[in-house]
């Protein structure tokens, strides 16, 4: 019945974490490779939250024209997009698509405190009573598209695309940009996720188990990495240098599953079972790498082992990132793969999970 | 493989079900009037197309995950929907819906058993649905920002208030109201969740015929649903200036001379889409084929429409190349069409640019209906299977001086009896985020 | 602020009251802002600006500025089929336009459409709009 979906090619990535923007770094970081990291802390203003410690990625986004629209998460997922379409050498225009995910609305208090400050039980008279003080930037900021938006101007990515939302949309927007990019809809295919789930509405309610984190991961994929370095060459437009041939660094699959949910309220919290987990990764019993958190229950074993599994989890250095979990898992492992030159029929299949019973799931290999 | 739409269900403003939404298309007659829903009275902004209060009241949403999910129209006319598309594609037992009695504290026992008579095909069924980001109900926020002082103390007050609290509030609500068609319907699928703003909807569409012809699902339930008519919402849209000023039933007049802005909706349009032979072989009768679907982004401007309309162009052609159709064969056409002064225009010219001298009938619904946002593109398909099943188009209603810079034939308010085979629906959302569909009839 | 607002005059107050929010969300040196400055042309400000400077000088005022009365700033008590018959402002609004825009200057010239009429807008219109609404505001 599932028609397997051929692999497309990585050949570029960039992100922003809590431990940093070296994927190199973080790659030998991930395989044990760096001693551990010092573990997070947690800071004075999370320190009233049900959680051990909070996972912040450092530094502020560089300076924008975009502030008046995107906040702090949007600016860096602008720039991480930028860099990697820098990276990749792959050429802008009508045959670049863009697919964005993002967790979901943060409520942006700072905003909202004056225009609720003064509201009366009943809400009568609430225009006046506050929401006159919104500011008119404050619906493009809530906007769900508007990183995309801002983004496909900047970059010039005039291709399909579509935003995604929800706690694997990371994995959502990975899945269409490889159909379209398989199906020949597009050349290429910019794809960017973002999510912090440091908020106080999101951490007032956490019960994960990791620790609570955030990120941005962009990763350019296309069919064919030689044909894109002639689309490069024939759009003289093309923002991105044409001396970068793109390289296929790795290759990449991508699903998504969801639980059957029994009751729309009884397992709002609930991680995805072993079923959705095994019906996301049919096919894909053959891997050398497992990238998954321990809180999801781990693939069933497949009849075709490598000798030399091992399990990593990319939780643990980074903390729980949400909706970008799987596009950082395809970046580190990209990177992982494509380094480690010793093992040239390397893959690994990293699991993420999101409440409520959602999973993202990708497949990264070094070779088609 | 080839996506056909089995079922279809629409809360709207014109009520619940197919029938009332299109006859209200087809009357000429606005669903624009006074907010009735929360007090709008100071709103620059006070008049927008609700769902009837007694339709929005009978299909709360049943065993919601939280209160606020309970309070939110948005998903209780996405399950309301889904039930009727599903019932007309005899995935569900054609009951009375999900809900059946008003009450303010949502329980499990409210609304009809989840699962009721369901389809073993929704097991593995997929969801592909359009909605607005969140909900923005302001008690919701409200009564969190009371107890925050944003510049001291801010996370030691949410959390003392947080000690009574028992269900997530703002968690990713997008995910709660899926979870809750999930549910409700047993979908065990994997979900799509589109938020490409008003272009969402159709997004949804695009992305379920995708599904299908891959073979990556046998069955989804795709769609929109959205509300943006309350204090956050609205108050957002009119700081915005988006919004027509004007407070009367033709606030929203499409392509006309003296449009002046949008119009506030709401609702839900649900589709039922399988693959061709996969419904033929249950017996299933198909209402329409989704053959071309075709998305672009202008790059231009976040706030404004690119002026020649090029992208618009390329997303139309991107649903003709995908259909294996030419311009020509095209019967009608519904536009994006906000009332906007600056979307009709460089809406009509894409059309001129995709298919010539005007020809090609055109009208928007968004006069009669409002701006239904991430649901609007979905309600416009639904409106296009309705037209191909009537053979009969609705008119443009609002419009009476059609502006001379949109070279369309706009059609004026009322039903147009027309010959009709193919359609494609426009749905362009913020900052450029195009995206065409094309039906034909089955 | 505070410099200005220990004028004694209150039109020297208002003028100076705009001319900063509009430096300030135009992210500009108030130095380089004058009575006479051109939003788009001179300040670079484009329509989403305008949204700010509106929302600035709302606050600043405790006015509210609503789409009706920047229109009105253009056209006076004028019908938009009068002023603007096919969205081209006609011969009498071209008139009305000199008489209360007449910073718009060689700008304000037949093919002139009632879409561009921002591009008119200096520092001093938005100084006439909030003073209109400080003495007439009653009836607002």
């Amino acid at each position: 019945m599932t028609a397997p979906v051929a692999p497309v090619a990585i050949v570029g990535a960039a992100l922003r974490t809590a431990r940093g923007d070296d994927p190199d770094a973080l790659a030998r970081m991930l395989v044990g490779e760096l001693p551990p990291p010092a573990p997070f802390a947690l800071p004075a203003p999370w320190s009233a939250y049900p959680v051990r410690a909070v996972a912040e990625i450092p530094g502020a986004p560089a300076r924008s024209p975009h502030e008046r629209i995107l906040r702090r998460m949007g600016l860096h997922a602008h720039q991480v997009a930028t860099e990697a379409l820098r990276r990749s050498g792959v050429a802008c225009g009508d045959r670049l698509g863009l697919y964005t995910g993002i967790g979901g609305l943060r409520a942006q208090w700072q905003d909202l405190i004056p225009a609720l400050r003064d509201q009366s039980a009943d809400f009568s008279a609430s225009w006046s009573r506050g929401l006159r003080l919104l500011h008119p930037y404050w619906m493009l900021q809530h906007l769900s598209n508007n990183t995309h938006a801002l983004l496909s101007k900047d970059v010039s990515a005039r291709g399909e695309g579509f935003t995604f939302g929800g706690a694997n949309a990371g994995a959502q927007a990975l899945q269409a940009a490889a159909a379209a990019v398989v199906t020949g809809a597009i050349d290429a295919a910019l794809v960017v996720a973002y999510d912090s789930l440091l908020e106080p509405e999101l951490l007032l309610h956490w019960r994960g188990q990791g620790i609570p984190s955030e990120a941005a991961a962009a990763l350019v994929l296309v069919a064919d990495p030689a044909a894109a370095a002639t689309a490069a060459v024939a759009d003289p437009a093309a923002a991105a240098s044409p001396a970068a041939r793109p390289a296929a660094q790795a290759w990449l699959q991508a699903r998504t599953a969801a639980d059957a949910a029994e009751t729309s309220d009884g397992d709002a919290q609930a991680l995805p079972t072993a079923e959705t987990v095994a019906a996301a990764c049919a096919g894909w019993e053959r891997w050398s790498h497992l990238d998954t958190a321990p809180w999801i229950a781990a693939p069933p074993p497949g009849p075709a082992r490598t000798p030399h599994r091992a399990t990593h989890d990319v939780t643990a250095i980074l903390g729980d990132c949400g909706a970008a979990t799987s596009i950082v898992q395809a970046i580190l492992w990209a990177t992982q793969l494509s380094r480690a030159a010793s093992t040239p029929d390397a893959s690994a299949l990293c699991l993420s999970a999101g409440l409520p019973g959602l999973l993202g799931a990708v497949r990264v290999s070094s070779s088609r | 493989m080839t996506a056909v739409i089995t079922g279809l269900g629409v809360i709207s403003p014109f009520g619940a079900g197919v029938t009332a939404f299109f006859d209200g298309l087809c009357s000429g007659r606005s669903a624009v009037a006074p907010i009735t829903s929360f007090d709008a009275a100071s709103f620059p902004v006070s008049v927008a197309a609700e769902v009837p209060a007694a339709t929005a009241e009978r299909w709360r949403a049943p065993g919601a995950v939280s209160d606020a999910h309970a309070r939110d129209r948005k998903v209780g006319f996405a399950l309301a929907a889904a039930h009727q598309a599903l019932a007309q594609a005899g995935l569900v037992d054609a009951g009375p819906g999900p809900s059946t009695a008003p009450s303010t504290a949502p329980s499990p026992a409210h609304g009809l058993e989840p699962r009721a008579g369901g389809h073993a095909a929704l097991a593995a069924a997929a969801l592909s649905l359009g909605l607005g980001l969140e909900t923005a109900l302001l008690e919701d926020f409200a009564v969190l920002g009371d107890h925050i002082d944003w510049d001291t103390e801010r996370a030691r007050a949410l959390a003392a208030h947080a000690a009574g609290e028992r269900t997530p509030r703002l968690r990713t609500p997008a995910d709660l109201a899926a979870r809750a068609l999930r549910a409700h319907f047993g979908l065990g699928g994997p979900q799509y969740l589109h938020m490409s703003a008003c272009a969402a909807g159709a997004a949804a569409l695009a992305c379920a015929a995708s599904l299908i012809e891959r073979g990556r699902a046998r069955t989804v339930l795709c769609g929109g649903t959205d509300s943006m008519i309350n204090p956050l919402g609205l108050g957002g849209m009119a700081r915005l200036g988006a919004t027509s000023p004007r407070a009367a039933s033709d606030a929203c007049r499409p392509f006309d001379l003296h449009r002046d802005g949008l119009a506030m909706g709401e609702g839900a349009a649900m589709f039922v889409v399988e693959d061709a032979a996969a419904a033929r072989d249950r017996g299933a009768t198909a209402l329409a084929a989704i053959t071309g679907w075709g998305s672009t982004q202008d790059a231009y401007k976040a706030t404004a429409p690119r002026p020649d309309g090029a992208a618009a162009v390329a997303a139309m052609q991107r649903a003709l190349q995908r259909a294996g159709l030419v311009p020509g064969d095209l019967d009608y056409l519904n536009a994006h069409g906000t009332g906007t002064p600056l979307n009709d225009v460089a809406e009509a010219q894409a059309i001129a640019a995709v298919f010539g001298p005007p020809r090609l009938p055109v009208s928007s619904i968004k006069g009669a209906i409002g701006h239904a946002m991430a649901a609007a593109g979905a309600l416009e398909l639904a409106a296009c299977v309705l037209a191909l099943a009537q053979q009969r188009a609705p008119g443009t209603t609002g419009l009476r001086e059609l502006d001379p810079l949109c070279a369309v034939v706009a059609l004026p308010p009322g039903a147009h009896p027309l010959r009709l085979r193919r359609v494609l629906s426009n749905s362009f959302g913020f900052g450029g985020h195009n995206a065409s569909v094309i039906l034909e009839a089955a | 602020m505070s410099a200005a607002l220990t004028s004694s005059s209150p039109a020297v107050h208002h003028a100076e009251t705009v001319r900063l929010a509009v430096a300030e969300a135009l992210n500009l040196d108030p130095a380089t802002v004058g009575p006479d400055s051109n939003l788009m042309d001179d300040l670079g400000a484009d329509s989403l600006a305008f949204l700010d400077i509106v929302f600035r000088i709302e606050q600043a005022f405790s006015i509210e500025i609503t789409r009706g009365e920047m229109e009105r700033a253009a056209r006076g008590d004028m019908s938009a089929e009068e002023f603007a018959p096919a969205g081209v402002i006609s011969e009498r609004g071209l008139e009305r336009l000199r008489e209360l825009l007449p910073e718009g200057g060689a700008k304000i010239a037949p093919g002139l459409r009632a879409t561009q009429i921002l591009s008119l807008f200096t520092v001093a219109t938005f100084v006439k709009i909030a003073e209109g609404k400080l003495t007439g505001g009653a009836q607002a």
